[in-house]
């Protein structure tokens, strides 16, 4: 009777101290919260003061980010940069990874010298492309944005196919080739089919960094392929910023990210160690 | 043998890509950008020639203030004040995230370890605009936090002596859950016995803190270090987007600096020697860290 009353009581104390731990986090994502109330707000009571919490929600902000601002195209660029991207770093790093460790080519030194571009600062390596994109005429184009995205980014895939690819047993791979298959029928019949998990971790990531990727495009794009990142700092006029737009925006960028976290939620961790720290 | 040597080959052509890429978008524009960084060349004024001049980019920072208005030492103290501050808000609050939590059931925390992905997944320059709405002196949300307690409005981003704390505070707020999550999976992932020993043997709180618990995530605490550190090196995003290096050059880090000097006056080769001398405590860390990575044996 006793142990059951106290076996109660430590029960509810844990509900308690979880719900505060909630209670933190919700305050913690405050800034967001706020942004996404003022993304819906009217625009004169955007900068009230002190700040307006009941108003007639409106949609003005979203039309005229869409309309007059073509943010949509700005998404639209984001999209076919960061997927282009996505795609070379996964055929190219799967590729490279998998004779890493199949053929242990260069030993450690040349995986370990890929990897090093992954923390290049851009700063030192775009000065040049920039010159180079110039007489090119790359400057302002798709490619352009693709190809100097492509040194971090595959860096990271490389990388994270490789720890991935290492941890397949080696001994399917010695079946297969027993059965007269050749290496590349075993990278695409058994080595991809196996990895496929890991391999949709790698390309969310690259993903979601390209899509991200402020610097690249800040200094790469002048109009024709802005993408999202970008564009955000139109939201700064000359002498006010538009704050219900660009919380129309944040909104926009958050509502994929939630489902893409909600699906892999598991594997962001080691993502964003590089492998170091599996989650 | 020669099977193997044919097998060698076919591993080369699958690297050729990557090599390619690496050596063109990679290596040979660090390479060129050194040989940039040894002349006097600016966009703007083109008619100037692209003259040789030695070492003289490199001295130049450490000699006056500049076309950036800021020597090379006094953006070094900057950026060391915000990296080092950083690293240690985001691993401390990090750590104490993960010790709290690490306590409670998995399911029980499970939604809240996803809601904690948000920040450090958006793109930055979103992060800092919304940090910058706080931080509005008029009608931003954080002066209405201390009307309400009564106390006088803060100029969060005007004040030189405030806004690389501002700075800062966006930065720990948008990582911490980096370290706390890694933190976390570290702490979750320690041997149960150890820590059941340590009960039995009595030991409190704070000595099973520092005999198992420190020991064994200290692995990860040196990862954090080295991969946010790297980062915060090189962060021009938030700077960007928060205080734009001001007010005067109370916030110019010095990748900002470089940005500044290469795409905003257009002098290529003093970026170039500017960037190039970011290289060198970023290379240190990045040396650091392949070793970590490759002590694992993979």
């Amino acid at each position: 009777m006793q142990s059951a009353n106290i076996g109660k009581r430590c029960e509810v104390t844990r509900k308690v101290r979880i719900g505060i731990y909630y209670c933190i986090a919700a305050l913690y994502l405050l800034p967001f919260v706020w942004i996404v109330i003022t993304s819906i707000k009217p625009a004169p009571l955007v900068a009230a003061r002190p700040p307006v919490w009941v108003f007639t929600p409106t949609f003005e902000h979203f039309i005229r980010l869409f309309i007059k601002l073509a943010f949509l195209e700005n998404v639209f660029n984001s999209f076919i940069i960061a997927s282009v991207t996505t795609g070379v770093c996964l055929v190219a790093g799967s590729l490279a990874a998998w004779s890493f460790v199949k053929y242990r080519l260069g030993k450690d030194f040349l995986p370990i010298w890929m990897l090093s571009n992954r923390f290049l600062p851009l700063v030192a390596i775009l000065l040049p492309v920039f010159l180079f994109y110039d007489r090119l005429g790359l400057l302002d184009t798709y490619a352009g944005v693709i190809l100097a995205n492509l040194t971090p980014n595959l860096a990271f895939a490389i990388w994270m196919l490789r720890s991935f690819f290492a941890e397949i047993p080696p001994e399917i791979d010695d079946a297969a080739t027993i059965d007269g298959c050749g290496d590349l029928k075993i990278l695409w019949h058994i080595t991809i089919p196996i990895a496929r998990p890991a391999i949709a971790v790698t390309a969310i990531f690259v993903f979601l960094f390209s899509w991200n990727e402020f610097f690249v495009p800040l200094v790469l794009t002048q109009r024709n392929v802005t993408p999202v990142t970008v564009a955000f700092t139109a939201f700064r006029g000359q002498f006010k910023m538009d704050w219900g737009g660009m919380g129309a925006g944040v909104v926009i960028c958050l509502v994929p990210l939630i489902v893409i976290i909600a699906i892999f939620h598991k594997q962001i961790v080691r993502g964003m160690t590089l492998g170091a720290v599996k989650g | 043998m020669e099977k193997n040597v044919k097998k060698k080959k076919i591993g080369w052509i699958m690297v050729l890509p990557s090599l390619i890429i690496f050596l063109a978008l990679g290596l040979f524009p660090l390479i060129y950008s050194a040989y940039l960084s040894l002349h006097s060349y600016s966009l703007l004024d083109v008619a100037r020639g692209f003259n040789f001049v030695g070492l003289n980019n490199f001295i130049k920072p450490f000699r006056g203030a500049g076309l950036l208005g800021i020597t090379f030492l006094k953006s070094l103290s900057i950026t060391t004040i915000f990296v080092t501050v950083s690293l240690a808000l985001e691993i401390g609050l990090g750590l104490l995230a993960a010790i709290l939590i690490g306590r409670e059931r998995a399911r029980d925390v499970r939604g809240l370890k996803t809601l904690l992905f948000l920040p450090m997944l958006l793109p930055a320059v979103v992060v800092g605009y919304t940090w910058s709405f706080l931080y509005q002196r008029q009608y931003g949300f954080l002066n209405y936090l201390l009307s309400l307690v009564h106390l006088p409005p803060l100029r969060w981003l005007t004040r030189p002596s405030m806004a690389l704390g501002s700075l800062i505070i966006a930065n720990v707020w948008e990582w911490t859950p980096f370290s706390f999550l890694v933190l976390l999976a570290a702490i979750l992932s320690l041997p149960k016995e150890y820590l059941e020993a340590a009960d039995i043997d009595g030991a409190g709180g704070w000595q099973k803190f520092i005999y198992v618990v420190l020991p064994g995530i200290k692995r990860a605490i040196l990862i954090i270090l080295l991969i946010r550190g790297i980062e915060l090196i090189k962060t021009v995003d938030l700077v960007y987007s928060i205080t734009y290096g001001g007010p005067g050059v109370s916030t110019r880090t010095l990748t900002f600096g470089a940005y500044m000097l290469g795409f905003k006056h257009f002098e290529i080769g003093e970026a170039a020697a500017y960037a190039y001398l970011i290289l060198i405590p970023i290379n240190i860390l990045v040396l650091i860290f392949l070793n970590v990575l490759r002590e694992e044996g993979r």
